[in-house]
């Protein structure tokens, strides 16, 4: 068991800066997501935890060691890739020992630990089987046992979910946080799907363009974004963003995004004028929106359009040239093209620097 | 209705022609298999035969105690089976190389490789003339040995190619998760990548054996005839006794079973190593 | 950290070439020099009794003996073969095309086995295939004449006599080749996509108009390759003339290629002989260069 530390992790490819100097500690037994669009580098850095790639500059830490210069069968680390990578000439009883017949282990052991390792994911039926013969499902636990067999220090997760159908994937989700947390081995997951960043990891690390933008657990990463992109990039239906202005007259603080104006009190007029920015955007995720009578409406818009999703509906209103998604419960009776008032609490807003993007409330 | 009669009368036709097709397409096979086993005053009739009237297993009989057959299939086998060895032991390596490694000039050479095999054709007798002088001056010639490595040789380029665009079909992450369950590179390559290319490398030997079993111009040119494989040894032979037809035929009907035999049981392989490779022409 | 991947990249660099070494010195020595060293043996007056390294450098004579001399049989030889070329292509071709047509049918039953049977006389050696072939056509035993007198006709003295012999290489090239032109095209047939054939069905197209709008536009490129390649075999036919009869009766069908291994090793002109081929292999290599520039060309029109 063993924490997992990069500092200031930097690779290029090229010209092309994949890793941007990342610096992201994963404390033992802990359940870390890098979470980011394609091309972040996410996968990069995991290659680099497990010396599939030799990182340009920064170290890898793995337990207290320095790990740059070791060789991936050196590290006591286990992947599982996005394709699964079974060996396809290989039975899944050969799959899952061959980590360990390449350690020299010996084979009353290497054949216990299989069977149990079979037993807990439920494959044991399936030892005489080639890869072929699997099912998408079965091929999936059958590359988590390669990387359980060996009870390595750290778990690699490459997308492996990402080649499921919508139902297993969501069943594996809970089966594989469970096993982890079972197991207690510390594990870093990349993935570009935030519902399995959110509802898997003990901490997630929002990475953009090889840079880091946030690290956080889940509910802090959805209640405190920490810029324009994880704000935008986490929660779906994604969180409303309208361009706006500071307006300060006299003693009071407005903001003003032409098709509206928002009067702001207390600590966040305080905060805004100490900022002292003026182009701003406001971010209001849609399921703090509510419709309200004019009395205590905020924002006035036109229903544009209904999306029904059973329990609730996405219902997308026009307001000036922007359209704000707003989450309602069932029932909503309004139609397209009724002008409706909504509001929101000012606590739930977010308020983020248009030209560096970073949060300022 | 009618289409459906019009349908069926097509199917027909188009089958019995079909068939007839393949019947006079493969006459010549038939043909010399009839010739084995007719004796060999029957040969020389005014009347075609479709069926023999008298049968008769003489030609085999010579071909096992009287002929030199034995000898040039044990020349032949010498050779083919070395081609192969040698085949599989430079091609290889090359081909993973090309396959898994940067380095630099790597495109120019397999760019090189391709332009050669394309090309290379049209030098076929110029290179046999110099290739002759050469070997004569390192008085390399009559050497099964030599031969075989030259047939090697020949097939380096195009099977280069063909087991490298395997290897390029094998994703790499079966390199990367073997190395990270702790293989070494020899582990990794003789328990997992060549396991898994194996109809590339099967077609490979596949190819060698049976262009070294048929050659025969370059065997013709450097072998005497203690050396001679079949090819040349059949050749000799019709130009000798061109009339024992029977005898010819038992002969080629031995000599060319093995590599249809081969081609059958492996075409599975064969086609899929190709399919593979997919080299592009 | 740099400085470590470099000296990763050039551990790569050394295996690498490590592993290509062994393979490219056998391929150079065996394939590409003496392809180089012909070229300087056509310079010499290298032939029988001096072969094993004692020939010396006689500039353009072989050069000029070959295009000038007025006994030359350059001329000749070279006619000889582009005779062959223009007969044999065409044929190769239209049986080529014609099997892949009827086969490429989904109303022929058991299409499957018998294609790979059509395709066996691929796997047989060729010139195991020429030699049977020149028992079909013996004068004697051959199964061509015995049909001919079956039927009523004279026996035909296929061999030798030249023009006869011409027909014969042109029967056998045909079927030494029709498995590749017919595996080549057919191959292109079924790779056109079916949703085509539909969607012009659907826009109203006819049978010969789904062909000529639709099969020979898709499958010219390939058709077309096939064409260059086997040109480039048929210009360099040397196992067809020189099994079924020495290129003879008397040397008058020697086409290139038989020429050019006479003269050296029944001979022993090696310097006359490789002078030859180095103009024969311009020659082939411009012809070759040619049609693929000449196809994607095409090709490049057509999509």
């Amino acid at each position: 068991m063993a924490k997992v530390l990069l500092k200031n992790l930097t690779k290029r490819f090229g010209k092309v800066v994949a890793v941007d100097g990342v610096s992201v500690e994963a404390k033992d037994r802990e359940f870390l997501v890098l979470l980011g669009p394609s091309g972040c580098g996410k996968t990069t850095i995991l290659r680099c935890i497990a010396g599939l790639e030799i990182p340009d500059e920064g170290e890898v830490y793995i337990g207290d060691r320095l790990v740059n210069d070791l060789p991936p069968k050196d590290r006591d680390v286990a992947m599982v890739f996005q394709s699964y990578a079974l060996y396809p000439h290989m039975t899944v009883y050969d799959n899952i020992s061959f980590p360990l017949r390449m350690r020299e282990i010996p084979a009353s052991e290497i054949e216990e630990r299989v069977k149990k390792v079979a037993e807990l994911l439920q494959i044991a039926h399936l030892l005489d089987r080639k890869p072929k013969q699997l099912s998408g499902g079965e091929a999936q636990r059958v590359a988590l046992g390669r990387a359980i067999v060996r009870e390595p220090k750290v778990f690699l997760m490459d997308e492996p979910l990402s080649n499921l159908d919508a139902k297993l994937r969501i069943h594996m989700r809970a089966e594989l946080k469970r096993l982890q947390r079972d197991l207690g081995i510390t594990t870093i997951y990349v993935t570009h799907d935030q519902v399995e960043a959110m509802t898997m990891a003990d901490k997630v690390a929002v990475l953009k363009d090889g840079k880091l933008q946030q690290v956080a657990p889940p509910d802090k990463l959805y209640s405190s974004p920490s810029n324009l992109f994880v704000a935008g990039f986490i929660g779906s239906p994604p969180m409303n963003f309208i361009d706006c202005s500071l307006v300060l007259k006299d003693e009071e603080v407005f903001l003003d995004a032409g098709a509206f104006v928002l009067k702001l009190e207390g600590t966040v007029a305080e905060i805004l004028r100490e900022k002292g920015a003026t182009k701003l955007v406001i971010g209001i995720r849609p399921e703090d929106v509510s419709f309200v009578n004019k009395a205590h409406g905020k924002i006035l818009g036109e229903v544009y359009m209904k999306e029904p999703l059973g329990a609730e509906t996405i219902i997308d209103v026009k307001v000036g040239e922007y359209l704000v998604k707003v989450r309602e419960r069932v029932g909503f009776k309004t139609k397209i093209g009724d002008k409706v008032w909504m509001g929101f609490p000012l606590d739930k807003l977010h308020v983020f620097d248009k030209k560096t993007g970073k949060a300022i409330i | 209705m009618k289409k459906r009669m019009l349908t069926l009368i097509l199917t027909v036709l188009l089958t019995a022609s079909a068939v007839l097709i393949v019947v006079i397409f493969l006459f010549p096979i038939y043909w010399v298999v009839l010739s084995s086993i007719r004796p060999y005053g029957s040969l020389f009739t005014t009347k075609f035969e479709l069926i023999p009237s008298e049968v008769t297993w003489e030609a085999y009989t010579w071909l096992i105690f009287e002929s030199k057959f034995f000898l040039w299939l044990r020349n032949s086998l010498i050779v083919s089976i070395l081609t192969v060895v040698f085949t599989l032991v430079l091609v290889i390596p090359s081909a993973y190389s090309f396959s898994r490694f940067k380095f630099f000039g790597k495109e120019k050479f397999l760019y090189g490789y391709l332009v050669f095999t394309q090309f290379a054709g049209g030098m076929g007798i110029a290179g046999l003339i110099a290739l002759y002088a050469i070997l004569a001056y390192l008085n390399l010639l009559n050497s099964l040995f030599v031969l075989a490595l030259i047939y090697a040789a020949g097939n380096v380029p195009f099977n280069t190619w063909l087991l490298k665009t395997y290897f390029d079909t094998i994703p790499r992450d079966f390199d990367e998760a073997a190395l990270v369950d702790g293989a070494s590179y020899f582990n990794l390559i003789v328990d997992v990548l060549l396991p898994i290319a194996k109809p590339g490398i099967a077609t490979v030997a596949i190819f060698s054996f049976m262009g070294a079993w048929g050659e025969f111009i370059l065997a013709q040119t450097i072998l005497s005839p203690e050396n001679y494989t079949l090819p040349v040894g059949l050749y000799s032979f019709v130009g000798q006794f061109e009339t024992k037809w029977n005898y010819f035929s038992a002969m080629a009907i031995l000599f060319a079973v093995p590599v249809v035999v081969m081609y059958l049981l492996a075409q599975r392989y064969l086609q899929m190593g190709l399919a593979m490779g997919g080299v592009k022409k | 950290m740099v400085e470590k991947e470099r000296t990763r990249g050039a551990w790569e660099s050394r295996i690498a070439f490590l592993l290509i070494i062994p393979s490219l010195i056998i391929f150079l020595f065996f394939n590409l020099y003496p392809i180089i060293y012909s070229v300087f043996l056509a310079f010499t007056n290298a032939e029988f009794t001096n072969i094993a390294g004692r020939y010396s450098f006689i500039g353009m004579e072989n050069f000029a003996k070959l295009l000038f001399h007025p006994d030359t049989r350059f001329y000749y030889v070279l006619g000889r073969t582009a005779l062959f070329v223009v007969t044999s292509v065409p044929l190769k071709v239209l049986f080529g095309l014609g099997l892949a047509v009827i086969f490429n049918s989904r109303l022929i039953k058991g299409g499957k086995i018998l294609r790979s049977l059509l395709i066996l006389p691929w796997t047989i050696p060729a010139m195991l295939s020429i030699l049977v072939w020149r028992g079909l056509f013996n004068l004697d035993f051959g199964a061509i004449n015995q049909m001919l007198q079956s039927w009523g006709f004279p026996r035909v003295n296929w061999l030798q006599d030249t023009t006869n012999a011409f027909i014969v290489y042109n029967i056998v090239e045909v079927w030494l080749a029709y498995p590749f032109m017919m595996t080549v095209i057919l191959a292109a047939l079924q790779s056109v996509p079916p949703e085509l054939y539909d969607s012009a069905r659907v826009d109203g197209a006819g049978t010969w108009q789904r062909l000529r709008y639709i099969t020979l536009p898709l499958i010219f490129r390939p058709l077309w390759f096939a064409t260059i390649l086997t040109s480039s075999a048929s210009f360099q036919a040397f196992l067809v003339p020189f099994v079924l009869n020495g290129g003879g009766p008397a040397r008058t069908n020697e086409m290139v290629m038989v020429y050019g291994y006479k003269e050296a090793f029944q001979l022993g002109n090696y310097g006359y002989a490789a002078a030859f081929m180095v103009i024969i292999s311009l020659i082939v290599t411009a012809f070759m260069l040619a049609g693929m520039k000449a196809g994607k060309m095409a090709g490049e029109e057509e999509s």
